[in-house]
């Protein structure tokens, strides 16, 4: 018998697995509960690669209309949220595979306000770098451009390992892949990422004003922030 | 700490940031006086400032977004169900039937075109068929030779020879 659960008012809330059999059965509003349940989590994975609200929406439709037709694949006894994450990474996955890809990166691609951020930010100690924790719109549009000149597999091992953390198991399973292929594909993600920031590096040598300003007391630009 | 035990640190570092305040302390002195893991340091620090820079927060979409979404979902479930493996037979089984199609419509073409051609002419149709034009010129100015002037005036020298 499939288990339901009570809430704070006492009142039946059918299970996952309830909602999955009903929604296989034909019923409409099953389905629409699972929409209501994990909504939010579906929009909020798609926030991790589009920062764009639209695509976020565009992912999250596409995630469940995938749900609903793959319902029949949903094994018993599984965590249905996590066989959701995985179509909603893979959506993603989709996405930036549709995207176009941007072939170079240069300093000449940054906006000014871009290129001051770059200038300040490497003008201070690698240390003081790494102890930042201060986030900013200039630095994620900087990161945007970057990321963009790299393969979809490559973008996306570097979001969900090096910023979110996950292990490559965590990553292998979320994608379909072996271990293996994550830590090959990390090794050249990383490769290809350095390779850009090394140039850009090279290229962005901070001027003494720049220096300055990242010695002396935070620049009017970031107070007006 | 020797350069390789502060690599192995920023390396940790870069992905989940410095904890141990010894530690942090103890690199941080050795970047001081090390230019060429200061150099380093520096790349990895960028790589996550700017990977983490792409960290969104956590945040409700428009509700309207479920309302959207119940809707496809319901024009989907309107439509006929079309697993994926009806869908490959259905189309080898539409590509076999326009192959049969094809084939059949050119054997009769091929048949009618025969049959539209004297018989004294399919040996140069063929010919030709058959990229073979030396044949196909034989043919054509082997009928030609015979009212050739020049043939026609020798069969005439040898027949009064003969009659001689």
């Amino acid at each position: 018998m499939v288990a339901e659960t009570r809430n704070s008012a006492s009142e039946l809330v059918p299970d996952d697995e309830e909602l999955v059999e009903r929604s296989l059965a034909g019923d409409a509003e099953a389905f629409e509960v699972l929409v209501k349940r994990y909504g939010r989590t579906v929009y909020n994975v798609a926030g991790r690669f589009f920062r764009q609200p639209e695509m976020r929406e565009d992912i999250t439709q596409e995630t469940f209309l995938k749900a609903y037709q793959a319902l029949h694949t949903y094994r018993r006894g599984a965590s249905f949220e996590r066989w959701l994450m995985k179509i909603a990474v893979n959506a993603c996955y989709d996405e930036l595979r549709r995207m176009k890809r941007r072939r170079e990166f240069s300093l000449a691609d940054l906006a000014e306000d871009e290129r001051v951020w770059l200038e300040e930010a490497l003008a201070k100690p690698a240390f003081e770098l790494f102890e930042q924790q201060q986030q900013s719109e200039d630095a994620a549009a900087v990161a945007e451009k970057l990321l963009a000149t790299l393969s979809p597999e490559d973008r996306l091992v570097m979001l969900l390992y090096e910023r979110d953390g996950l292990s490559t198991a965590e990553i292998g399973d979320l994608m379909g892949w072996s271990r293996s292929k994550v830590k090959i594909r990390l090794f050249r993600a990383r490769r290809a990422l350095d390779k850009r920031l090394r140039r850009l590096l090279r290229a962005a040598r901070p001027t003494s004003a720049a220096k300055a300003r990242a010695e002396g007391p935070p620049s009017r630009r970031a107070e007006g922030r | 700490m020797t350069c390789r035990d502060v690599r192995r640190h920023l390396m940790a570092w870069a992905r989940i940031g410095a904890e141990d305040r010894a530690e942090r302390e103890a690199v941080r002195a050795h970047l001081r006086q090390c230019p060429s893991c200061e150099e380093e340091a520096r790349l990895w620090a960028l790589r996550r400032m700017l990977l983490q820079a792409t960290r969104t927060d956590v945040v409700d979409p428009d509700p309207s977004l479920y309302a959207r979404v119940s809707a496809q979902v319901r024009r989907q479930r309107a439509r006929p169900v079309f697993p994926f493996w009806e869908a490959v037979r259905a189309f080898s089984a539409s590509i076999a039937l326009t192959a049969t199609i094809v084939l059949i419509l050119l054997v009769g073409v091929n048949i009618y075109v025969h049959q539209q051609i004297p018989s004294g002419r399919r040996d140069f149709v063929s010919a030709l068929m058959e990229r073979n034009f030396s044949e196909a010129e034989r043919l054509v100015f082997a009928g030609e030779e015979e009212l050739n002037q020049d043939s026609v005036l020798g069969a005439l020298v040898a027949e009064s020879r003969e009659s001689r």
